[in-house]
């Protein structure tokens, strides 16, 4: 069923948000104060400080639900011990999304669901409502290749930039209690005409793009025989994990407890992890079952475009290209993807 | 109208990631490295486990880690968890007293098909520490001795110092449903059994023409490889091998990614696996090799 | 079973391995042996066997050497021995038995038989290592063969030489 589509002017949209910050923090895209011209999602101190067309971000908004650093429980160390979990029961705003990382808040809510299910992303979410805005591609996009251009799964709200404002687009009871805060008009077909050549804008300036879909990505990691390709990158990588600490679909952690200066009571903390650092995949006696780089660039592409895409369905990429806006070696995702494509279509030639 | 601006909430599940409370009844000290520990849920629930599953033991301040079950389900009371000091966790477990408390989490992970081999002869290869998972299928087989064909359980240690269980060993070698076999790689003066790797136990075993014969094989990971070429020569196909992995899991219910192999979570997709699920695999139970050209 | 389950560089071991088999199995028949032609044919096998485990050593190096953990030190070549004990060689009890090769014929022509046994061990052994890897295991056999033409050699040049085993034999 298409969503109620309502108009709101550009005003009207910091109204919204300046209406919603009465009620509960709202985190969205501000500029760095740090990096001026560079974008982060923060806690707005005032709805001026959102940046509706602001240039992606370093790191993904699944932070709003999953620090980089988080506690899980603390302890004592009574006998028996008291532990408390520790949980944000704080509702909230996060606005200013793009479908890109819609999309990996939805991938993020599908792994974490898999059976036996965590709780604890879930339920942050749930704390969450949603607002996602559309974007215009930078050299390094390319949703449009996997598919997620379009997406607004999890999202209570979405807004298109028109000519007179936003077009909004109303996905649950929440979003619509947050547009009807501030005034909204009925969308004209020039309205909705506008959003659509927005999308088909966003299309066409995309630079960047996949020579294949991901079916046919994860047929050809599949086949295998791209080992050259994975050594001539290996030997490019420094393996620093910022590929993975920027990537929206990435959901590996790590565990460990720390202990408070008194020795008393202590915390069991969560991290990001990233299985492109050498230690990740260490097992007991201190045996690494992917101590060669190219094992653990290997692992990546495979564990994105080919594990999880056969057992969820869908490839852990997002095409946000922040893993290559990242990376510290220059390595750039589509630019390796498509030597493996090129490759393995060749080799399918010759055979 | 705050509220209105709250999503449904999403269904809660299980996994919180705080373990429960459990108590140490008892400590057994095995082997110079190896304890096995009884312990008892805080609430006096059983644990439920299957032959196989692992628990994630939370010590406090030290941090969790993934330890296996060696008790038989049907242990009377509480379960049984064996230890090898080898890291900050299980050095801290080493130190534990009876009365101690300490988190539990699980049981997790695919166990061995108990209820598949039913009616088979199992033949059980444990390696060095291998056993300890081992010993509660051994013991439910015994408890159920009857759903079970030919027993046969060949037991490989180090040296005659590092064997586990050895109370255990004495049961089952009196036990006429059972042929057990121990062997230790380097034996010392006092030893009168036999000697050399499991394997040379296996290639001489009589495994008769019996089309029914399963292997379940744990053990460090050089041994399966050459298991396996030793059960290849008894007729033995892939499918009828069965495995159990050690990984340093964090989770234990496939989230973290760090018991990755290849597109397996060896916590949540076993640690027990058919070896014909881990053939074409890398990262399992061979060598690393880069992919074919 | 026609899965790689074994890398090159683990046939590589087991060749050693075998070689080595093959050095004591000789040099447990030389101290038996009587006959000074016996003896020399002995040491030429033992010396054989040695080459070549040099020669398989050597061919290890630029293989990717990776290893999986050992629980104790020597454990890999501990089940890489068990492996390759009965392949070719008698095992180590079972040296009483043959050592009482006793002329040059029966030397060579058992020098043979084990050469055989191992290409038989190598070929089968294809099917469980990496086809990429193939050219390692064919270098390794060409190897064993160009063994047996040494010791076909061997003989020609003592039945030539107007052979004192016949002597020995008496």
């Amino acid at each position: 069923m298409a969503p109620l589509k309502q108009v709101v002017s550009s005003e009207g949209l910091f109204d919204m948000l300046r209406e919603a910050m009465k009620e509960l923090p709202v985190i969205a895209p501000a500029e760095r104060k740090d990096q001026p011209g560079f974008h982060h999602f923060a806690r707005l101190q005032q709805a001026e400080d959102f940046v509706p067309d602001y240039v992606t971000t370093t790191l993904p908004p699944k932070k709003a639900f999953f620090q980089p650093s988080e506690t899980l429980f603390t302890f004592t160390t009574d006998q028996p011990p008291a532990l408390e979990l520790v949980s944000d029961t704080e509702h909230f705003v996060l606005a200013g999304v793009h479908p890109c990382d819609l999309a990996g808040l939805d991938a993020l809510d599908l792994a974490y669901s898999q059976p036996p299910a965590e709780v604890r992303w879930p339920a942050d979410r749930g704390l969450a409502t949603v607002v996602g805005i559309d974007c215009m591609p930078d050299d390094y996009c390319f949703c449009s290749s996997v598919g997620t251009c379009l997406t607004r799964q999890g999202c209570d709200l979405f807004l298109t930039k028109v000519d007179r404002g936003y077009l909004a687009e109303v996905y649950t009871p929440a979003g619509d209690t947050m547009l009807a805060k501030v005034r909204t008009w009925e969308p004209t077909e020039a309205d909705i005409r506008d959003a659509e050549q927005w999308r088909e804008r966003k299309v066409e300036r995309m630079t960047a793009h996949l020579e294949a879909d991901p079916a046919e990505i994860a047929d050809l990691l599949e086949a295998g025989g791209l080992a050259h390709l994975w050594k001539e990158t290996a030997e490019r990588c420094y393996s620093c994990g910022s590929c993975n600490t920027t990537c929206p679909a990435c959901f590996c952690f790590d565990m460990h407890d720390e202990f408070d200066l008194s020795l008393k009571t202590g915390i069991r903390r969560r991290t990001w992890d990233s299985c492109q650092l050498l230690e990740f995949a260490l097992v007991a006696g201190r045996h690494n079952f992917r101590q060669e780089r190219e094992q653990r660039v290997r692992h990546r592409w495979h564990r994105k475009f080919l594990y999880l895409y056969r057992r969820l369905g869908r490839a852990y990429c997002t095409g946000c290209g922040r893993c290559s806006r990242a990376c510290t070696a220059d390595i750039n995702l589509v630019d390796v993807t498509n030597a493996l494509i090129a490759h393995a279509r060749k080799a399918a030639d010759h055979a | 109208m705050p509220d209105r601006l709250v999503r449904a909430p999403y269904p809660m599940t299980k996994v919180f990631y705080r373990p429960a409370l459990a108590q140490v009844l008892r400590v057994d000290q095995l082997t110079q490295s190896e304890n096995l520990l009884a312990l008892r849920m805080g609430t006096g629930e059983p644990l439920n486990h299957e032959p196989g599953q692992f628990v994630q033991v939370s010590l406090f301040g030290y941090g969790e880690a993934p330890i296996s079950i060696c008790s038989s389900p049907k242990g009377k009371e509480g379960f049984e968890i064996c230890v090898r000091e080898v890291g900050t966790v299980s050095g801290a477990i080493h130190d534990l007293e009876p009365g101690d408390w300490i988190g539990i989490r699980g049981p997790y992970g695919r166990g061995f098909p108990v209820v598949e081999l039913e009616g088979k002869d199992v033949l059980i290869v444990a390696g060095g520490i291998g056993m300890a998972p081992l010993r509660s299928l051994v013991g439910h087989i015994r408890d159920n001795r009857r759903r079970y064909g030919r027993i046969i359980v060949v037991y490989g240690a180090k040296n005659p110092a590092a064997i586990l269980f050895k109370n255990d060993l004495k049961v089952w070698f009196e036990d006429e449903g059972i042929e057990l076999y121990v062997t230790v790689d380097s034996p010392d003066e006092s030893w009168t059994g036999r000697s050399g790797v499991v394997t040379s136990i296996i290639r001489d075993l009589d495994l008769g023409s019996s089309a029914s014969m399963n292997a379940v094989v744990v053990g460090p990971p050089v041994m399966y490889r050459f298991v396996a070429m030793e059960l290849f020569r008894h007729g033995l196909t892939e499918d009828r091998i069965i495995f159990s992995l050690e990984r340093r899991f964090k989770c234990g219910i496939g989230k973290c990614g760090h018991c990755q192999v290849n597109d397996l979570y060896v916590c949540r997709d076993g640690p027990v696996f058919r070896y014909s699920e881990l053939l074409g695999r890398s990262e399992a139970v061979e060598v690393w090799a880069p992919e074919e050209q | 079973m026609e899965q790689p389950i074994f890398r090159a560089v683990e046939l590589l071991d087991m060749a050693v391995e075998i070689e080595l088999r093959g050095l004591e199995f000789y040099e447990a028949c030389l101290a038996r042996a009587e006959h000074p032609q016996v003896k020399q044919a002995l040491q030429f096998m033992a010396k054989e066997e040695a080459r070549h485990g040099e020669i398989f050593t050597r061919m290890k190096e630029g293989q990717v050497l990776y290893e999986l953990p050992e629980s104790y030190p020597g454990e890999m070549r501990a089940y890489l021995a068990g492996f390759v004990s009965d392949k070719v060689f008698p095992s180590a009890e079972d040296h009483p038995k043959a050592m009482s090769l006793d002329d040059t014929d029966r030397v060579i022509e058992t020098a043979i038989e084990f050469e055989k046994r191992s290409i038989l061990f190598y070929s089968a052994m294809k099917q469980v290592i990496r086809p990429s890897e193939g050219k390692i295991v064919e270098q390794v056999i060409t190897e064993e063969h160009s063994h047996i033409r040494r010791l076909l050699a061997l003989r020609k040049d003592l039945e030539g030489s107007g052979s004192t085993a016949d002597e020995g034999r008496g």
